[in-house]
């Protein structure tokens, strides 16, 4: 299933361009049967011209509960946080609200966004470097923050002991 | 010091680090704790108290210090900038 982009944020020019075969070794928290469907990506052109591509893998058991959780008003303000940050850090690289996870299992670097100002959602994604000579941005988690630990026991090496 | 104390995620702006997030654990319970330095505290804290959503150390670069810090900081000083972790 592809993104519903925010229109605001970039120009209209997008359409469905390709697909990304993830393996077991690129999203290792899933099992054979979940990692086996593609991931399709839109392609995104922001309003300077610069393209990436953008894609949604939330899957997994616990990934998957912890997204559905949300309330729609939820899941669409984590969306259109997520979308609003994506231009300044695909451009630059960076953003002071967006994240590096230390220690992922994923080789992919891993980030979620934390908006500032008591936001209480977190989006949580994947960045490829060069699908087709472009960025692809793949988003593989959405929580509230009282949930953050829980999503990063899934995707990164955090302690787990209890 | 606490029971757990992790750095798990840094922000950057362009090649410097201006924000870590800690993953504690204090009497069995477990926290994630934004830290920022006093020169990137504006990009995290917006005047209002209740926006104060990062705690500001020395320096970042020293994740031992860091815990080491947060575990001398009196709770009830850290407790705005806690966020409590449901059970996983």
């Amino acid at each position: 299933m592809t993104e519903n982009l925010p229109s605001d944020a970039y120009k209209e020019t997008r359409g469905n361009a390709l697909e990304i075969q993830f393996t077991n070794e690129d999203l290792p928290w899933l099992n054979k049967e979940e990692v086996k469907q593609p991931v399709p990506l839109t392609l995104v052109t922001l309003k300077s011209g610069s393209k990436f591509y953008v894609g949604s893998a939330v899957r997994g058991k616990k990934l998957k509960s912890l997204a559905n959780s949300l309330k729609e008003e939820e899941s669409s303000q984590a969306q259109r946080q997520f979308y609003n940050h994506l231009p300044d850090f695909v451009e630059n690289g960076w953003s002071s609200d967006i994240f590096n996870v230390e220690d992922p299992k994923s080789p992919w670097a891993t980030y979620y966004v934390k908006p500032t100002g008591g936001i209480k959602l977190r989006t949580f994604f994947l960045r490829l470097d060069d699908i087709s000579g472009l960025p692809a941005i793949i988003k593989i988690a959405v929580s509230r923050k009282s949930n953050e630990i829980p999503v990063l026991k899934e995707i990164s090496r955090t302690r787990k002991e209890r | 010091m606490h029971e757990i104390c992790q750095e798990i995620a840094n922000a950057k702006i362009e090649d410097v680090i201006s924000a870590k997030d800690f993953y504690l654990r204090i009497e069995g319970k477990d926290y994630i704790i934004t830290v920022t330095s006093p020169e990137h505290a504006h990009l995290y804290n917006e005047g209002q108290e209740e926006q104060q959503t990062a705690f500001i150390v020395g320096d970042l670069s020293d994740p031992v210090k860091i815990c080491q810090t947060l575990s001398e900081t009196p709770f009830e000083q850290l407790r705005p900038f806690l966020t409590m972790q449901e059970e996983s």
